[in-house]
């Protein structure tokens, strides 16, 4: 199973959807400040949320991640992007565990 | 505003970037008015501009000269150091307007008091912090406690690094390079009224090679970075 790590974001590769989950018309996975958007491009976002995870992504081989300080730098293009392999993942958003517990990382 | 001849009306947006500059430069030498929003990402000089209808924003090292531009339609972004006399008369003519400032700008247009939107390195602060980041007068300790972890980076990057050496008991727990080649470590300090240390995750981004730390309670950064997202232990495949 495939991992990646998409600055806040993680991917983790699993077997299969949980069940009772409905897809999103949305492409953006999740919100950054000042417009800083983990979007995708190709695929089906499922979003849940549940403790760390936000959601779910169904990808094919056509799957980018888009972000813009993310991934690869296309010439001529403002975001960055990021290939994935075809396959479903859950998706994780990173925490700070600090003094006063755990929290989302905010940026 | 007198009316402008048709001739010197450039209808539709405008972006000059380092790859463009010169035929935009050309084709604009006589222009008057640029119906359209105006974004500067190169040094440019626009003579004969006065007027811009929509958004005018100028990025990060990037110079314009226009000394005849005054007014401009839609929000001015300020995020690189202008030329005072533009930046006044662009202030003279458009204090209405909704402004986006940097820590470039002049003390003249920050002390303007007016409700600003402030960005250092593209990312959004309030007046306070931005003013404290700006002048360099927070403490090492200050900059760790700001919740934001994109600012808490930047107010990093500007700060003195000879401050962290104010942090009380600064301590490297851990050391490593991670798959990327960028050093990572695991820091703890101290601050008074608080039984337990401060440990932070100092990591960078493997894509833009930006330093970041993140808060934990995990003494090695493996086990920091994997906690981060719920687990003991992670490899990914691949990072960005």
């Amino acid at each position: 199973m495939k991992k990646y790590r998409h600055g806040d974001l993680a991917l983790i590769g699993i077997e299969k959807l949980p069940e009772v989950i409905k897809i999103s018309k949305s492409k953006v996975l999740m919100n950054g400040s000042g417009g800083h958007d983990h979007t995708f491009d190709h695929g089906e976002f499922y979003p849940q949320q549940d403790g760390l995870v936000i959601g779910y992504l169904v990808a094919n081989n056509r799957t980018r991640l888009y972000h813009p300080e993310h991934g690869e730098k296309i010439k001529g293009k403002e975001l960055r992007e990021a290939k994935i392999a075809e396959g479903i993942y859950e998706l994780l958003r990173q925490i700070e565990d600090t003094h006063d517990g755990m929290k989302p990382v905010i940026d | 505003m007198k009316k402008i001849n048709n001739k010197f009306i450039y209808r539709g947006d405008v972006k000059i970037t380092h790859d463009n500059a010169k035929e935009w430069a050309d084709k604009l030498k006589d222009i008057q008015l640029i119906t359209g929003d105006l974004s500067i990402n190169s040094n440019t000089s626009l003579p004969a501009l006065k007027s811009v209808g929509g958004y005018l924003s100028i990025y990060s090292n990037a110079s314009l000269k226009a000394d005849s531009l005054k007014s401009v339609g839609g929000y001015l972004s300020i995020y690189s150091k202008i030329d005072e006399k533009l930046e006044k008369r662009l202030w003279n003519n458009n204090s209405k307007n909704k402004w986006n400032v940097c820590d470039l700008c002049s003390d003249w247009l920050l002390n303007q008091d007016k409700d600003f939107t402030y960005h250092i390195n593209d990312i959004i602060f309030d007046k306070n912090l931005f003013t404290a980041v700006r002048l360099g007068n927070l403490s090492a300790a200050q900059v760790f406690e700001i919740k934001n972890m994109e600012q808490r980076r930047v107010a990093y990057g500007k700060m003195e690094k000879a401050k962290m050496t104010e942090l009380p008991n600064l301590k490297t727990l851990d050391e490593s390079k991670d798959k990327y080649g960028f050093v990572q470590r695991v820091i703890s300090f101290t601050v008074e009224g608080f039984k337990d240390a401060f440990l932070f995750y100092n990591c960078f981004c493997p894509s833009t090679g930006r330093e970041y730390y993140l808060e934990t309670k995990q003494k090695t950064c493996e086990a920091a970075k994997a906690k981060s997202f719920g687990f003991n232990e992670i490899e990914f495949t691949e990072e960005w």
